[in-house]
């Protein structure tokens, strides 16, 4: 349970790493949902600069904090502003960080789609799916390894998950485990996924017709066959509507799943591998990329 | 050779040959320098691609580890063009794999060298090297990167992220640059096979462009020259619109205006040789070496010697007689020498085989520079103006002589007038002394009667001279000269030396002439004594002759004593007196007829000038012909007169018995000594006398005593009131008044003024009492 916000508590301080796009757009979404003043940090000016940050959050007194990305979230943590604090863009919100859990005061939204929602698309544009790999490191993705053999045995397709303990494994492992799959499944494992290794998947998807299954849509522009990711905008508005609801003392899950999905496809890919794209299906892309001009 | 070399298709030919030349080398220069540049930096960028789209390929070998796969892939690039070599190494620059040694790498000696086995500097970027001992050697070095996400959001993020490089190892190509050496080689050969194909086309052209630019201008040359003969009918005939045509058509224009200027320089030239031909004076010009350029005809005329061999003798003056050459040569050293007018005279003989004299003026004849090219010489015929100048200036002297002799003949009269009157004064009181002492002194008488003839000599003198001076007493009237010279022949017989014989040839028939018988004696004696002292005492003859003839105006003015007017052709008598004297030379001849000049010891000088003034005054003319030792010739001639002799005797003088002398006469005179004579002589006659000093008181004294007064004898020359104005206020106060005018000089001249006025009569001064007393007779008597 949350204590009542004070009433000479002003505003909500925002406190991101980077001034970029993604967190713009999050930023004006979170806006539109809430009436109160932001007072907006940024990080990325230096590290000495992070105690002036938090004395004036401090002498703000704000009702919450809302953190973009991993860094402002261990932020606040450190500091021990002691008000509810909102994160999105943070992708394993229980790692990285010094033995900090996710504290109950904590509320946030998951990066990732899900692996069910992912692979329930993947058959519909791919019927005939039946085996997909996905190479990991146990360290960083056993969670959501798991959650997707879960998803998998539901939907009747056989997950392929190879581990790696460093880069080289991963690339090796990739070149043997794509020869034998349907489809490639790319996570957000650093270890995996590089600029050398999405090279090698995308030289070997087209070498042995495997679909890659994206992270973002910057993939599929680069030769995935689709992905499922949150838009920016979207994905603050909903961090906003969830602050209202705390704000209120209103109970909300620690972290939900993104309610708005970016759906991007690739038709080119897709009559590599030979797909037939249903006009149905077509109508539910956000993005279009490979069309004939 | 020279002039083929400097010949203006020559150098259009070379021009444009070198031109072309030159343009073709250093386009060819250039395009070889670009090219090989080109060329190279193709290769260098070939290089580039290469080695990124190796570094891309050997990412996941160098991942991976893949040895086999390295090596494979570097050997297949040894395929692509140029390449001799490619290695591969991992992050920590061990090399990984190599490419093997291509044929080509083998025959790059050194290369080798270049082969790295290991990286010993870490690299960020694309890495080039040109190997300038190895010109045909270009080094490319490239890391290979592999990008990982600094987190894993960043991974899901479109287009943003926190993206790391991680250099995974490093590649390393060595490609040749033979192939540039070739293409330049080949670019070099092929521009040396176009060149040749330039020049020749060069040569071609520049031959071509050259003869069609000066192929009009040989043309025009060719006019040029034809209009340098002469012909100017010659016009440039070239089609077409450019600039040859346009010169053609100026050149055209030119030669039409040069046409009309040479013809009207042809007119001027005619024109001016008209004008130098027909000049009256001569004209040539010279060169500076002396040869004749031109000479107008007058010249070659005058001199009788024609142009063209003055213009063809080497010197001109070889055609001059030597005395003129020698002057010319002279005048035309002093000209040239002086660059200077120079004038002088030169005789020259003429055509007409005359010596000329020629006023000659030569002048420098320059160009524009101001330098002495020639000279031009002018010679004017100054022949008929010097002779007339010489005839001119003895004229002039015969008028200063005439105008002497006229003063002297003024004087002289002026002189005998004043001498008439004392005489008349001496005369008159010797006469009254004469006439007292008769029968009282005897000797008182001779010595009166001495003083009268002296007073007659010199009385005669005073005619002499009145008779030079043209106003001697003078009585004209009919005259036969023949009678006359034989009425004076006894007076002449005893005149002359008894040794001398005179002879007389007279024409009987001869016209009478008018002439005063006085003056006409004195003429004849005159003559005739001077014929005799001419002779002297030796023995001789004298001719005298008379005659009639025609004289024209031609002889008339030959003559030596002509009258002031000019006589007319027609009759003339003649007296000619010869003598075979002496004769007189020139120098006497020139002073004959002056006054007081004589060659006789006691001569007086004044014979010769009164028979010249006796002459003038009968409208006569005289010659004169003498020779020293040969005698000499006075020929007088005297205008023949229609009037016949007048043979009425002159009134037989009233004899003093049957005149008795009454009265008084009034004597009007200003000088007192005539006036006291006359009054004597007067008073002596029977008169009595009135004086008055001049005419004013003469006619005051008349009007007082008109009554008694019966004559009155004036004077002609008086102060206040002349004789001629009282006389006519004598007559105005009485027409019959009885005048009768006393004068020295000659009573012709004086009655003339008063001719048809009634004069009493004339008494020509000095006069003794005889005279007087006849005159007042005559006029006194009925």
């Amino acid at each position: 349970m949350l204590a009542p916000i004070e009433s000479q508590a002003d505003g909500i301080a925002v406190i991101s790493h980077a001034n970029i796009k993604p967190y713009q757009l999050a930023i004006a979404g979170f806006r539109e949902q809430v009436n109160l003043p932001l007072h907006v940090y940024d990080l990325d000016n230096g590290g000495e600069q992070h105690g002036a940050i938090a004395l004036d959050i401090r002498q703000q007194q704000p009702q919450l904090i809302f953190a973009l990305g991993k860094s402002a979230l261990n932020f606040t943590r450190h500091m021990h502003f002691h008000v509810p604090v909102v994160f999105i863009f943070v992708l394993h919100p229980n790692n990285g960080s010094s033995g900090h859990q996710n504290q109950p005061s904590e509320f946030g939204i998951a990066m990732s789609v899900a692996p069910a929602q992912q692979f329930k698309m993947l058959i519909n544009i791919a019927p005939n799916v039946k085996v997909i790999g996905v190479v990991y490191d146990p360290k960083k993705s056993a969670f959501i390894i798991q959650q997707a053999k879960v998803a998998a045995k539901k939907l009747d397709i056989h997950l392929v998950a190879i581990s790696a303990g460093n880069q080289k494994m991963a690339a090796a492992l990739i070149a043997s485990v794509m020869p034998k799959v349907d489809a490639m499944w790319m996570i957000p494992d650093v270890t995996v996924l590089t600029s050398t290794t999405l090279k090698q998947m995308l030289r070997l998807s087209l070498k042995y017709a495997v679909a890659l299954i994206g992270l973002a849509p910057k993939y599929v522009r680069a030769g995935c066959l689709f992905a499922l990711s949150f838009d920016s905008r979207a994905i603050g508005s909903q961090a906003g509507a969830m602050a209202k609801k705390i704000l209120v003392g209103k109970k909300v899950a620690n972290q939900v799943p993104p309610n708005r999905v970016h759906f991007t496809l690739n038709k080119q890919a897709a009559k590599q591998l030979g797909l037939y794209l249903p006009p149905s299906l077509l109508k539910k892309v956000d993005h279009l990329y490979g069309e004939s001009k | 050779m020279k002039q083929l070399f400097y010949s203006l298709r020559s150098r259009i030919f070379l021009s444009v040959t070198t031109l072309v030349i030159l343009l073709s080398l250093i386009f060819g220069w250039i395009s070889i320098v670009q090219q090989t540049s080109s060329l190279e930096l193709e290769l260098i960028e070939r290089g580039k691609i290469t080695a990124r789209h190796l570094s891309y390929g050997v990412e996941i070998g160098i991942l991976t580890g893949d040895e086999n796969g390295l090596h494979a892939l570097l050997n297949k690039l040894l395929k692509e063009k140029d390449v001799l070599y490619a290695g591969v190494f991992d992050a920590k620059g061990k090399n990984i794999s190599t490419s093997e040694a291509s044929k080509l790498l083998k025959k790059h000696a050194g290369v080798t060298n270049l082969l790295m086995t290991k990286v010993e500097q870490p690299l960020s970027d694309l890495w080039v090297k040109k190997i300038w001992n190895h010109r045909d050697i270009y080094e490319f070095h490239m890391p290979v990167i592999n990008e990982i996400h600094g987190s894993g959001e960043s991974m899901l993020f479109d287009g943003e992220g926190d993206l790391q490089q991680q250099v995974i190892g490093y590649i390393h190509i060595i490609l040749s640059g033979a192939s540039i050496q070739h293409a330049t080689h080949q670019t070099i050969m092929n521009g040396i096979r176009t060149f040749f194909i330039v020049f020749l086309l060069a040569l071609f052209a520049a031959w071509w462009l050259a003869r069609a630019l000066t192929r009009p201008l040989a043309y025009m040359v060719s006019v040029i020259e034809k209009t340098q003969n002469g012909d100017f009918n010659q016009r440039i005939q070239l089609h077409g619109q450019n600039e040859m045509t346009q010169l053609a058509m100026a050149f055209n224009h030119m030669l039409e205006e040069l046409a009309k200027r040479n013809e009207k320089l042809h007119e001027q030239q005619r024109t001016m040789q008209l004008i130098l031909d027909t000049a009256p004076v001569g004209i040539w010009m010279l060169g500076l070496d002396r040869r004749m350029i031109f000479m107008n005809k007058a010249f070659s005329t005058a001199v009788g010697v024609s142009e063209q061999a003055f213009l063809n003798a080497k010197h001109y003056t070889e055609l001059l007689p030597k005395v003129v050459s020698l002057q010319a040569t002279q005048s035309d050293n002093q000209c040239f020498a002086m660059n200077a007018m120079v004038h002088s005279q030169e005789h020259i003989p003429c055509s007409d085989n005359k010596v000329h004299i020629f006023d000659v003026v030569k002048a420098p004849l320059r160009n524009n520079q101001g330098d002495m090219i020639g000279l031009v010489g002018i010679a004017i015929d100054a022949t008929s103006r010097l002779q007339a100048d010489a005839e001119k200036e003895q004229m002039q002297k015969q008028v200063e002589h005439t105008q002497r002799l006229e003063s002297l003949g003024v004087l002289a009269g002026g002189i005998a007038h004043d001498f008439n009157n004392i005489l008349t004064s001496i005369m008159g009181n010797a006469a009254m002394a004469e006439r007292k002492i008769k029968g009282v002194s005897t000797e008182g008488e001779a010595y009166l009667s001495k003083i009268v003839l002296s007073s007659e000599k010199a009385a005669l003198l005073c005619n002499q001279m009145l008779a030079y001076s043209g106003k001697g007493h003078f009585i004209v009237k009919p005259v036969n000269l023949s009678s006359m010279i034989e009425s004076v022949t006894s007076l002449l017989g005893v005149s002359i030396h008894s040794t001398i014989e005179l002879k007389y040839h007279l024409a009987d028939q001869l016209p009478n002439i008018e002439a005063d018988e006085a003056q006409l004696q004195q003429v004849i004696m005159n003559l005739v004594i001077n014929a005799s002292d001419a002779i002297g005492e030796d023995s001789g003859v004298v001719t005298i002759t008379s005659g009639r003839m025609y004289a024209d105006t031609a002889y008339l003015a030959q003559t030596v004593v002509q009258s002031d007017v000019a006589l007319d052709a027609g009759d003339y008598v003649f007296l000619e007196v010869s003598d075979t004297g002496c004769g007189m030379s020139q120098e006497v001849q020139q002073h004959l007829f002056e006054p007081f000049f004589t060659t006789k010891f006691t001569g007086r000088g004044l014979g010769m000038s009164a028979v010249q003034g006796i002459i003038r005054g009968h409208q006569g003319a005289m010659n004169v012909y003498s020779e020293l030792g040969q005698g000499t010739t006075f020929k007088v001639l005297f205008p023949a007169s229609h009037q016949t002799l007048d043979h009425h005797a002159e009134p037989t003088p009233l004899s003093k018995n049957t005149w008795q002398p009454s009265g008084t006469v009034l004597v009007v005179d200003d000088e007192d000594m005539i006036r006291e004579v006359s009054s004597l002589m007067l008073e002596d006659i029977g008169f009595d006398v009135l004086e008055a000093a001049d005419g004013q008181e003469g006619i005051e004294i008349y009007q007082q005593y008109q009554d008694k007064i019966v004559a009155i004898l004036l004077d002609m020359t008086m102060p206040r009131l002349d004789g001629e104005g009282c006389f006519r206020e004598l007559k105005r106060i009485n027409p019959d008044v009885k005048v009768i005018l006393s004068s020295g000089y000659n009573k012709q001249d004086v009655t003339n003024r008063f001719d048809g006025s009634g004069l009493a009569g004339f008494v020509q001064k000095p006069y003794n009492l005889n005279e007087l007393e006849k005159s007042l007779r005559l006029a006194c008597t009925p």
